[in-house]
């Protein structure tokens, strides 16, 4: 169970800037054990490409979640995670979000 | 309006009442999502129902709070099934006032759905489905004070 749950539900390319709460989640691991990053919605894409804050993020200990039912939507699968992200990277359904939503230790970021 | 600013249910009494909780914050609800964004825009509309499902399916408590153009996913004029696809003829597809219907029936107290009755009322979304409550927009702090925790989904 993460101590900090950062959701991101925008692929930052798209927006055609820089996603904040990666960088955030760079920044949080000095300072959290446990850091998950979600990739929901049309942020699912970020986890394709390997953005080089994602691999800076896992690099330091930050986990990535994948939404499933995100990647099913737009036909991409689980391997379809770049390889640098792979080893960090797990794909998820709501559930498991939900787990940490009812965990009152828990912190949670929502992102769009 | 099926729905309008009723007294405080008991459980919101306890929790912005100090003479009713002793000064003490009571959460009732384990989460509430306040839907903020255009509806159809993205997929803010299924994220949500699935993580009412989500936290109802492991024993919790959700309520709603949609705010600005949300506020239309519980309308009476949008009937019980959206209209009808042209490239898939004899399917019908819920319209999101039936889901939200057929969720408050299922989830019984465990789960509720407000709506800010000024949203509601600057875009002319005047009717909304039973069992929906049309809330002050005042009464929003009152919805985060009995919840454990409160999410943004999407920007007015």
């Amino acid at each position: 169970m993460p101590d900090l749950l950062l959701v991101e539900t925008r692929d930052a390319a798209v927006a055609g800037s820089g996603s904040p709460l990666v960088g955030d989640a760079v920044s949080a691991t000095e300072f959290y054990a446990s850091i998950v990053l979600l990739l929901l919605d049309d942020a699912v894409t970020m986890a394709l490409r390997g953005d080089e804050a994602l691999t800076e993020l896992t690099s330091r200990g930050g986990r990535i979640w994948v939404d499933d039912l995100s990647l099913a939507q737009r036909g991409l699968h689980p391997g379809d995670v770049a390889p640098q992200l792979a080893v960090a990277t797990t794909v998820v359904g709501m559930g498991e979000v939900a787990d940490v939503l009812l965990d009152d230790h828990a912190t949670v970021v929502w992102h769009g | 309006m099926t729905s309008t600013d009723e007294p405080p249910t008991v459980r919101t009494r306890l929790a912005v009442d100090p003479e009713g909780s002793q000064g003490t914050s009571i959460a009732s609800w384990d989460l509430l999502l306040a839907v903020m964004g255009a509806p159809h825009s993205n997929e803010m509309v299924s994220t949500t129902f699935r993580l009412v499902e989500a936290v109802l399916a492991r024993g919790g408590r959700a309520q709603v709070w949609a705010c600005g153009y949300a506020t239309a996913l519980t309308s009476t004029g949008l009937g019980a099934h959206k209209p009808r696809n042209i490239v898939e003829w004899n399917r019908t597809y819920p319209s999101t006032s039936a889901l939200v219907s057929e969720l408050l029936d299922r989830g019984g107290d465990a789960v509720a759905w407000s709506v800010c009755r000024f949203c509601s009322d600057e875009r002319g979304v005047t009717d909304h489905i039973a069992k929906v409550s049309v809330r002050a927009p005042l009464r929003f702090g009152g919805h985060v004070t009995e919840s454990k925790r409160t999410l943004f989904l999407g920007v007015i």
